[in-house]
């Protein structure tokens, strides 16, 4: 993992086509502008580590089971 | 028509599509970044669900559904970045659909509706978004 450390107004540049940006500073909140394609997905970490869980967890869950919800689904709501 | 087939994982069925039915998915999935091509299978037994099963790399198979079927007010912000990355020109391009878990008991599947995938039907290209909105959970229960 390379470590930098960059003032306000400076950029980081990754490959050809990505450049990071610190905008500003405020306490310990950090502003940070991203030049990518739109090719490159960009998100949080914690929140993309998140969906990957739940995208691995439902690849792996017990689809065979799923006839079973569906006729529970099917099933009218009674109120 | 072009007909293909795939073996899906397990159950070692051999499932027949048309080229023309594939989805591309230039991004992936987050887990999954190596499928880029999928195919929606719907077979009577599973409606209202269907499957989104890769047909290139690591075998993937996920349960999806409509999620307007059990939450008719889901509504997430889709930003026209993420539209015209998907080069949508009309509303009527666009599928939603959510990824199903089905948990034990089976009465307690979700879905996660915070982790979309849109669907541009007209171009057959697909992403997974990821909705920062705090209003749409992980895993929301579906019965």
């Amino acid at each position: 993992m390379l470590v930098l450390t960059r003032k306000i107004g400076e950029s980081i540049r990754i490959g050809d086509q990505i450049k990071i940006t610190i905008m500003e500073v405020e306490g310990r909140t950090i502003k940070i502008a991203i030049d990518a394609p739109r090719s490159v997905a960009i998100h949080r970490e914690e929140v993309y580590h998140k969906i990957l869980g739940e995208n691995q967890v439902a690849a792996a869950s017990g689809n065979h089971d799923l006839g079973a919800v569906a006729s529970l689904l099917r099933q009218p709501k009674i109120d | 028509m072009c007909e293909k087939s795939v073996q899906t994982q397990g159950r070692g069925e051999v499932l027949g599509y048309n080229e023309e039915d594939v989805i591309s998915f230039p991004g992936g999935l987050p887990g999954f970044e190596e499928c880029k091509k999928f195919v929606i299978i719907s077979v009577p037994e599973y409606e209202p669900f269907h499957w989104l099963q890769s047909i290139e790399g690591k075998q993937v198979r996920l349960a999806i559904i409509n999620p307007l079927l059990f939450k008719p007010d889901y509504n997430p912000k889709i930003s026209r970045e993420d539209l015209h990355q998907l080069e949508v020109k009309e509303p009527t391009d666009l599928l939603l659909y959510v990824i199903v878990t089905v948990r034990q008991p089976v009465s307690e599947s979700t879905a996660n509706l915070m982790g979309p995938l849109l669907i541009n039907l007209r171009k057959k290209m697909g992403c997974q978004l990821i909705i920062e909105d705090n209003a749409y959970s992980l895993r929301a229960r579906i019965l």
